[in-house]
């Protein structure tokens, strides 16, 4: 639990992080209708194929700072070290950073989707789908980020690794978004939440081990 | 006899006896792959729907198959060296990640120039191609991080770690993969769904099959017996063997 | 044989780029690797020998 609110605190002290997946999604959704098209008509259906793109992009690129400075001070180390279970360190990073990527996005969601031309009821399937699957994406990233903690070209690296698990978790989502909610594919990506959340942290502290014999 | 599986794990012992079966895989994967080829290209017939281009069947499936098989082998021998801590298993790790890598390009361009006559485009993101695609980044994410890892035994381990992941979540990727290709089957696309094979189809196949792996494994085998080599350039026997 | 004559195989009943393209690539591919390591593992030895100081060299 303290390590929940020390990894809080320092998120609140500096929301650089956040605003710069913010910025960052903007920008790509923007983008987008400039290189393709502004037609609303045609932009419409690649909605929440879009944006859900760019969460998974927005996650992977704030992963790889997730963890650099924890380890280039040596708390990592002690955290490895420490007597809290190395998996709830792991699953509080990766709420942590849920909390500073994912969650901004999610909350901008709407007004990304109206940049592309959404209907509301796109916008919550869309929305209802990133909730579920966005923790995944996060629990991915932040094993990947413990894969590449303290590398030297480890921000290119860690997409590299991690894209091809998110594809699972991309196409129920989108899947689920896309056909206003059938059940099946609810079920499915809660499954996969529940499976990720279960074995994930557990993976995570595995190489969060190896991360700091290094 | 547990005694004989444990003094293939040692690097002196392996790197002695499996001299001997490089000039026998070599000739087997050159007969079979030969004859292979012959019956394939030469003896087989041509299929109703698709005429000779059906003959590319006879790599592309072979070198599909190999792509995914030696994936696994690969995060077995990852899972081996993690839990018993044999160095040799690291070896055979790294030792098999390019040539996997490779045969899953093989697999992909084999499959692409299958496709062009079949469906009239290079690519098609269909169902198998998207997965083998996947399993390609899987491979070059396992040797990217190999490489950005350096050689340290740390390394081999963050790299092993992510190839039994990677093994893991492969039938939940092929699940999915396989799942929104259906979804979204374009209407004009059938899928040529071989029916039962001919013996005049699916012996030659066979053959190829049974002759990549000849193949793979003897290529493997060169490339281990180098690792354990390269890695043990400092220990007594290989200073020996240097010397006679 | 399925093909009557040395022309209708070059042919391929059309498809001969694509065939002898994928075949042309798997055997490049195959053969190429073979020797790229036999080869790397075998120069290496001889190096290590020409520093070490001795003959024989095997696979």
């Amino acid at each position: 639990m303290m390590l929940l609110l020390r990894e809080l605190k320092i998120m609140l002290r500096s929301p650089a992080g956040a605003i710069q997946s913010l910025m960052f999604a903007v920008l790509v959704i923007t983008l987008f209708p400039l290189a393709i098209t502004p037609d609303p008509d045609q932009l419409e259906p690649l909605g929440i194929g879009l944006i859900w793109v760019v969460m998974l992009l927005s996650c992977l690129l704030a992963a790889d700072k997730s963890l650099a400075s924890d380890y280039a001070d040596g708390s990592l180390e002690q955290m490895v070290l420490s007597h809290y279970p190395l998996w709830w360190v792991c699953l509080v990073k990766s709420m942590a950073h849920w909390v500073s990527c994912a969650l901004p996005l999610l909350l901008m969601a709407p007004v990304l989707g109206a940049m592309l031309a959404m209907t509301s009821e796109n916008i919550v399937w869309l929305m209802a789908s990133l909730v579920l699957g966005s923790p995944i994406l996060s629990l991915f990233c932040i094993l990947g980020a413990m894969l590449t903690v303290g590398l030297n070209q480890s921000s290119a690296l860690l997409p590299i690794l991690i894209a091809p698990f998110l594809v699972p978790t991309l196409i129920l989502g989108t899947q689920w978004a896309t056909t206003g909610g059938e059940a099946f594919y609810g079920y499915m990506l809660a499954a996969l939440l529940c499976l990720s959340l279960v074995t994930l942290p557990f993976a995570t502290a595995i190489v969060a081990k190896i991360a700091v014999s290094r | 006899m547990w005694r004989w599986f444990h003094q293939w794990g040692s690097p002196k012992f392996f790197y002695h006896r499996s001299g001997a079966l490089i000039p026998v895989l070599a000739l087997a994967s050159g007969l079979i792959l030969g004859a292979g080829v012959f019956w394939g290209l030469l003896i087989a017939p041509a299929d109703y729907q698709q005429g000779e281009s059906v003959r590319i069947m006879y790599v592309h499936v072979p070198a599909a198959i190999l792509a995914q098989s030696s994936y696994a082998m690969m995060a077995v021998m990852a899972l081996i060296s993690l839990i018993w801590r044999l160095k040799i298993a690291d070896a055979a790790v790294q030792a098999v990640a390019p040539i996997g890598a490779c045969i899953t390009l093989l697999a992909l361009a084999t499959g692409s120039l299958w496709g062009k006559p079949m469906w009239g485009t290079y690519w098609v993101w269909d169902a198998r191609l998207t997965s083998t695609l996947i399993l390609f980044f899987l491979f070059a994410g396992v040797l990217a991080l190999r490489n950005a890892a350096g050689q340290s035994q740390t390394a081999g381990r963050a790299a092993s770690v992510l190839a039994v992941i990677g093994l893991i979540n492969l039938p939940i990727i092929k699940y999915s993969v396989d799942w929104w290709f259906t979804l979204h089957q374009p209407a004009s696309f059938t899928l040529t769904e071989a029916p039962a094979m001919p013996f005049s189809m699916w012996g030659p196949l066979l053959v190829m099959v049974v002759g990549f792996y000849c193949w793979f494994f003897l290529t493997w085998l060169i490339r281990l017996r180098h690792e354990i080599v390269r890695r043990e350039v400092r220990s007594d026997w290989v200073q020996q063997m240097m010397k006679q | 044989m399925s093909f009557e004559t040395i022309t209708a195989f070059l042919a391929m009943g059309g498809y001969a780029t694509y065939v002898f393209a994928s075949y042309g690539l798997t055997g490049l591919t195959l053969l190429g690797l073979l020797l790229t390591e036999a080869r790397r593992h075998r120069s290496w030895l001889r190096r290590q020998h020409l520093v070490q100081g001795k003959a024989k060299f095997d696979l």
